[in-house]
C-alpha cells in the first residue's frame, strides 16, 4: 500500500470525505452535491464539444472543428451557422460558451471529467472530483431525519428541478446550452442510510449549528429571485461547512475547543493582525491532522488494519502495526509503506519517517504505542503526499471559495481568514434571520458558533484573545478590538451592516 | 454683555464634550431655534412620549434644556424629563417608556440613537412599541406614493434628519455667534474684526453657501459641530490673549474634526479658476474685482503663501468667488442631481449609469440585467443576458419624512434615492447614494473594469436578483466579454431546439 492511501479509510469511517487533493474546486463540490440531492447525472458529450474543441494549446479534436460539427454532421441545432461567413461567428460563440460553461476552469476535453459551472440539473456530470464532499454534504442538508429535507436542501432541488425538457429555466446560462443538454438522467441509487454525521453523536452540536445556518441561509434566498445566485450561494454554504466540519472533527465535536479561525479584513501582511490570523489557520490544519493521525492510532490500538481500502497501483496491504514501540520493529514497519509513486521507500525515506516516528514519540509519550505509530505514519503521508491530504484539500476549498486570501496560487505562502465580499455575503446570510439585522455581537457569536470563525468578543464564557491564546496565538485586546471596527466598517461599506454612534452595530441587509 | 465672547471662543474648544457643562443662560445664549423646538413641546403639551434622539453633539441634552420651560406642569419634574437617557439603566428606560404609555402620561426623553436601537431590538418580541420604534429607526423615510400609516404612540425626533448645515439652521447660528462678538466690549480685536467682515451679506451668503454645499453632498454635521466651525471662523482656535488669523484662513486652517475635514475638500486653493488664479497669482486684480475690499492684505506676485491666503478670501469677498465652489462641476454631484430629479426621467439617468457601469455606451431604455455565473472567486470575464426591464416599468424615488417629522426637520436633503421596478415595493430597491454613484461612474472609465468593483458590483446584483422576476425574457442570449468589450448574441429557439442568429 501508498503511504498516500493509509488515511483512505479514517477518511471514509471517520470523516465522511476524502481531503485528499490539492486540486479540488468548489465547482467540483456542486456537481457532486446536485448528483446526489438530484441523484440524477447527464451525458454532458454534446455541450462538452461544442464549448472546448480540444486540448488547451493544440489543434481542434478532428470531430470538434466547425467543418465537422456544422458542414458534415449537418447538426440541426447548428445548422444557422452552415450559412458562408459564419464559421468566425462560430468559433466565437464557442469561445464566449466555454468562458461561461467553464467560468470555473474544471472543464476539459472529456466530458466524464468535466465539471460545468451548472445552472440545471442537466450539466450534471459523471465527474467525482468532490471526493465525497457532495454526498456527504447532501446528507448534511437533508437533515437528520431518515426522508427528511432541510431548508436548504429543499430550495437547492427546487432550483435544480426547474428545467424539465418543457420548462425551461429562466437563467440566460441554461437558456444558452439547453440544445446541447441532454434531457435523459442517468438515475442514481438513492443512499438511504442514516447520514455519518448524525451517528456520531459528538458532533451533534456542530450539526445543528449548520443546519441553523443552512436555513436562515435557505430564508435569505427564497426572498430573492435570482436562482443561479442561490446555487453559487448554496455550494459556497456547502464550502465553508466543510471546512467548519473539519474543525468539529479535529476538536472531537467539542465546539469551545475548537482551533479558532481569526477574521480580518483590512490588515495588510506582515501586520500583527494578519499573521495572527495566518497562525490561527495553520492550527487548525495543524489539529485535524493531529486528529487523523489519532484516529489511526485508534485503527492500531482496535487491531485493525490501517487502511482497508484497496491501491490498485500497489496492491500489497500493509502489515499489522507493531505492539512496542522498538525501532526495529517500527522501522519495519514504516517499510512496508511504498512511496506516493508506488516504489519501495529507500534508506533516506525510512530515514525521514524515523525522525517523523521520533517526533511524534516525543509528543505522545513511549506509553501510548497507538497513538505514536498513527502521529508517526500520519505525519509519513502529510510529509511524503506533496500537493495531496488534508491541508493542500482544506486550503484549496478555502481559497477557490473566497475564505482563504490570497487566492493566487503562489502568490504567498501565508495565508489568512480574508473573506471576499461574496464569501461574507454567505456568512452573513448564514448568521443572520430574514427580515431583521441583528447586533453585531449576535453576528459574532453565530458566526463562532456556527462556522468556528472569530473576531473579537466573548464567546462561549471566554474572549477571542484568550481562546486565540489558547492555542498559542497572542494578538493583543486592542489589535482585535481594532480588527472588530474594521470589520464593521467593511460590512458597512458593502451594505451588510450599519453603524451607530456608541459603539452599536448591526448585521444583516439594509435596504431603503 | 461681558464674557459672551469668550462663549463663542470656547465653543470649538468643547466639540468633543456634552452640554452637560453649559449653564442654562450659556444654553440660552447659543440656542438656535429650528421648527423641532416647536415639534418636542407641542409633543410635550399633548401629554406624549417624545424621544429625542441623534448622535452625541446633536443637542438633544441641550435642546430640552432649552424648551423645557415651555412644558405644561406636569412634565416639569425630573421622572417625567429625562435630558439624557444614555446614563440610565435599560431597564429603567424601559419602565419608564411603557409606563408613560400605559397611564397615557407625557415623557421626554434624550437618548442616542444606537442605544436607543439597542434596547429596542432586545425588547421587540415583547414589545411592540419596542418593535415599532426599531422599525422607525431603521427605515425613517417614506417614498413615491406611500404615506405614513397610523398614528404613532411615540414622537420620534431624530436629529440627524436636522441638516445643521442648510441655510437656515447655519444661519441662524452664524447670526447669534455674530451677535454673542458684538455684543461683548471685551472682545479681542481680531475676533471683533472677523465678525465685522462676516456680518457684510455678501460673505455671509458664501459662508453658507459653502456650509450648504457641504449638507448637500450628504454629510451630516451636528449642532456641536456646525458651531465648533463657526467658532474656529471667528476666533481661529486661539487662546484669549492671541489674535485670530483671517477667518478666511481659518475656515480651512487647521480645525480639527469631521466637518473642517470637509470643509478643506472644498479649499479654493483645489479649485482651479483659471482666469481669477491668474489675477491672484500676478496680483493683476483691481479693488473692483472685490465685493469687500482689504487695503491691509498681504499682495506679492509669484507668491505661493500670499495667492493661497488670496484665494480662500477670494472664495467669500470677490464678486467671482461663489463660482469657485459649484457642485454641479462634479461629476458625482451632477449624476445625483438628476436621479433626484423627478421631472427629468431619473430612471432614465439610473439605467444609464448601470448599463454603463457593465459596458460603456450602453442605451437607456431599458435595464440590462447582466448576470455571471462561478462558483470559485476569481476575475469575471463574461457576463450574460437575456432579461432587460424597460424604463416606463421602473421608478426612482426620493426619500421623504412622513408628514410629522417633514414640519420639524424642513431643511432634511435626501442622501439617496431607490431604484425600484413599479410593481416592488421601494424596500426592495437599490439605494443609491453618492457613494454608489461614484463606484458606477468610475466603472466606466475604462472598460469592463466596473465590473471589478465588488463592493458597486454586489449592490447591483442583489438589485438584479430581487429584480430578475419581474423582467422580460428574451429569446436571444448576450454575452459580453469583459476584457475586450466584445458582445455576442446567439438566439435559442426553444420548440426547435436550434440555434439562430439574431436579425439573420
Amino acid at each position: 500500500m501508498r503511504i498516500t492511501r493509509i488515511l483512505d479509510t479514517v477518511f471514509e469511517t471517520k470523516v465522511g470525505w476524502n481531503p485528499s487533493t490539492g486540486a479540488i474546486k468548489p465547482v467540483h463540490i456542486a456537481n457532486g452535491l446536485f448528483r446526489a440531492l438530484t441523484h440524477r447525472q447527464y451525458n454532458t458529450e454534446d455541450v462538452v464539444s461544442f464549448a472546448v474543441p480540444g486540448k488547451k494549446g493544440e489543434p481542434p479534436m478532428r470531430d470538434r472543428t466547425f467543418e465537422a460539427m456544422v458542414l458534415k454532421t449537418e447538426d440541426p441545432r447548428l445548422k444557422a451557422f452552415a450559412a458562408p461567413g459564419l464559421e468566425v461567428r462560430f468559433e466565437r460563440l464557442r469561445e464566449a460558451v466555454r468562458g461561461v460553461l467553464a467560468a470555473d476552469k474544471a472543464v476539459f476535453p472529456s466530458a466524464s471529467n468535466s465539471a460545468l459551472t451548472l445552472t440545471c440539473q442537466q450539466m450534471i456530470s459523471a465527474d467525482d472530483m468532490d471526493k465525497h464532499v457532495g454526498e456527504f454534504m447532501a446528507a448534511l442538508l437533508r437533515g437528520p431525519e431518515d426522508d427528511g429535507l432541510g431548508a436548504l436542501a429543499r430550495l437547492l432541488l427546487a432550483q435544480m428541478d426547474t428545467g424539465d425538457g418543457v420548462n425551461v429555466p429562466r437563467d440566460p446560462i441554461s437558456f444558452l446550452a439547453w440544445p446541447l443538454l441532454s434531457q435523459e438522467p442517468k438515475h442514481l441509487e438513492r443512499d438511504d442510510g442514516r447520514p455519518m454525521l448524525f451517528e456520531n453523536k459528538a458532533l451533534a452540536p456542530f450539526a445543528k449549528h449548520l443546519i441553523a445556518a443552512s436555513d436562515a441561509l435557505a430564508a435569505h434566498e427564497e426572498a430573492q429571485g435570482n436562482r443561479l445566485a442561490t446555487l453559487q450561494r448554496g455550494v459556497q454554504f456547502v464550502c465553508l461547512a466543510v471546512i467548519a466540519h473539519a474543525q468539529a472533527l479535529a476538536a472531537k465535536g467539542k465546539l469551545e475547543k475548537r482551533n479558532p479561525l481569526l477574521l480580518v479584513t483590512s490588515a495588510p501582511k506582515g501586520s500583527r493582525l494578519a499573521i495572527a490570523s495566518e497562525r490561527s489557520l495553520l492550527r487548525f490544519y495543524e489539529a485535524f491532522e493531529d486528529w487523523l493521525g489519532l484516529e489511526l492510532g485508534e485503527r492500531i490500538r482496535k487491531g485493525q488494519p490501517v487502511a482497508t481500502v484497496k491501491d490498485a497501483k500497489h496492491p500489497s496491504p500493509a502489515q499489522k502495526a507493531p505492539d512496542s514501540l522498538n525501532r526495529n520493529s517500527v522501522r519495519a514497519w514504516l517499510r512496508t509503506f511504498a512511496d506516493a509513486k508506488g516504489n519501495a521507500p529507500d534508506a533516506d525515506l525510512i530515514e525521514s519517517r524515523m525522525s517523523l516516528f521520533e517526533g511524534a514519540l516525543a509528543e505522545y509519550g513511549k506509553d501510548n504505542v497507538p497513538d505514536v505509530l498513527g502521529a508517526a505514519a500520519a505525519a509519513c503521508y502529510f510529509e511524503e503526499y506533496s500537493g495531496g491530504g488534508p491541508r493542500p484539500f482544506l486550503q484549496g476549498i478555502g481559497k477557490q471559495v473566497g475564505l482563504i486570501f490570497p487566492q493566487a496560487q503562489g502568490r504567498s505562502q501565508e495565508k489568512r481568514i480574508k473573506p471576499s465580499v461574496q464569501t461574507l455575503d454567505v456568512l452573513v446570510k448564514s448568521c443572520t434571520p430574514i427580515g431583521r439585522s441583528v447586533p453585531f455581537d449576535e453576528f459574532l457569536h453565530n458566526m463562532w458558533h456556527r462556522f468556528g470563525i472569530v473576531v473579537q468578543g466573548e464567546l462561549d464564557g471566554a474572549s477571542a484573545h484568550d481562546q486565540l491564546l489558547e492555542v498559542g496565538i497572542d494578538v493583543s485586546p486592542t489589535d482585535l478590538k481594532e480588527n472588530r471596527e474594521a470589520i464593521i466598517e467593511h460590512l458597512v461599506e458593502i451594505g451588510l451592516a450599519r453603524r451607530y454612534p456608541d459603539n452599536v452595530a448591526y448585521v444583516g441587509r439594509f435596504d431603503a | 454683555m461681558a464674557g459672551s465672547a469668550e462663549i463663542v471662543r470656547t465653543l470649538y474648544k468643547s466639540i468633543t464634550s456634552c452640554s452637560d457643562h453649559h449653564t442654562d443662560r450659556v444654553i440660552k445664549q447659543i440656542h438656535i431655534p429650528t421648527p423641532v423646538d416647536d415639534a418636542i413641546v407641542l409633543g410635550a403639551n399633548k401629554n406624549k412620549v417624545v424621544i429625542v434622539t441623534g448622535n452625541p453633539g446633536d443637542g438633544k441634552t441641550h435642546l430640552i434644556r432649552r424648551v423645557r420651560d415651555q412644558f405644561p406642569k406636569s412634565l416639569r419634574h425630573d421622572d417625567a424629563v429625562k435630558t439624557d437617557a444614555n446614563e440610565l439603566e435599560d431597564a429603567d428606560i424601559v419602565e419608564a417608556i411603557g409606563s408613560a404609555l400605559e397611564k397615557r402620561r407625557g415623557l421626554i426623553l434624550a437618548i442616542n440613537e444606537g442605544i436607543l436601537l439597542e434596547i429596542c431590538e432586545k425588547h421587540r418580541e415583547r414589545l411592540p412599541w419596542a418593535a415599532e420604534l426599531a422599525d422607525r429607526i431603521l427605515r425613517p423615510f417614506i417614498y413615491g406614493e406611500d404615506t405614513a400609516t397610523g398614528r404613532p404612540k411615540i414622537v420620534l425626533l431624530d436629529l440627524n434628519l436636522r441638516n445643521c448645515l442648510g441655510p437656515t439652521v447655519a444661519g441662524a447660528a452664524l447670526e447669534k455667534l455674530l451677535d454673542l462678538v458684538e455684543d461683548d466690549e471685551d472682545s479681542s480685536s481680531s475676533m471683533a474684526e472677523n465678525a465685522k467682515r462676516l456680518r457684510h451679506p455678501v460673505v455671509q451668503e458664501r459662508v453658507l453657501h459653502l456650509l450648504g454645499s457641504i449638507g448637500q453632498t450628504g454629510f451630516h454635521a451636528t449642532m456641536r459641530e456646525l458651531l465648533g466651525f463657526l467658532s474656529y471662523l471667528i476666533a481661529g482656535g486661539v487662546e484669549a490673549d492671541q489674535e485670530s488669523p483671517h477667518y478666511a484662513q481659518n475656515a480651512f486652517g487647521l480645525g480639527q474634526g469631521a466637518l473642517f475635514d470637509r470643509v478643506r475638500e472644498l479649499d479654493p486653493v483645489r479649485m482651479p479658476m483659471p482666469f481669477l488664479d491668474d489675477a491672484l497669482w500676478n496680483c493683476t486684480d483691481t479693488p473692483a474685482d472685490w465685493e469687500v475690499t482689504d487695503p491691509g492684505e498681504y499682495r506679492q506676485p509669484d507668491d505661493r503663501d500670499a495667492f493661497i491666503s488670496r484665494k480662500r478670501r477670494a472664495l467669500f469677498e470677490h464678486r467671482k468667488g461663489r463660482d469657485i465652489i459649484r457642485l454641479d462641476q462634479h461629476a458625482v454631484e451632477r449624476e445625483f442631481t438628476k436621479l433626484k430629479n423627478s421631472s427629468h426621467s431619473p430612471e432614465q439617468a439610473a439605467i444609464h449609469l448601470i448599463n454603463n457601469f457593465f459596458k460603456p455606451g450602453a442605451t437607456a431604455e431599458s435595464l440590462i440585467l447582466w448576470t455571471y455565473h462561478q462558483y470559485s472567486v476569481r476575475p469575471i470575464r463574461h457576463l450574460v443576458s437575456r432579461q432587460a426591464v424597460r424604463a416606463q416599468d421602473l421608478r426612482v424615488a426620493v426619500p421623504r419624512l412622513p408628514e410629522a417629522l417633514a414640519k420639524a426637520f424642513r431643511d432634511f436633503q435626501p442622501d439617496h434615492v431607490v431604484l425600484h421596478h413599479k410593481d416592488m415595493s421601494p424596500a426592495e430597491g437599490l439605494v443609491i447614494d453618492r457613494r454608489l454613484v461614484r463606484m458606477l461612474k468610475e466603472g466606466d472609465r475604462s472598460m469592463g473594469l466596473g465590473s471589478r468593483n465588488l463592493e458597486a458590483q454586489k449592490k447591483v446584483a442583489g438589485f438584479f436578483d430581487r429584480l430578475a422576476r419581474h423582467a422580460s425574457d428574451q429569446q436571444v442570449v448576450s454575452i459580453l466579454r469583459l476584457d475586450s468589450g466584445i458582445e455576442n448574441q446567439i438566439g435559442v429557439d426553444l420548440v426547435s431546439k436550434n440555434y439562430f442568429i439574431p436579425g439573420g
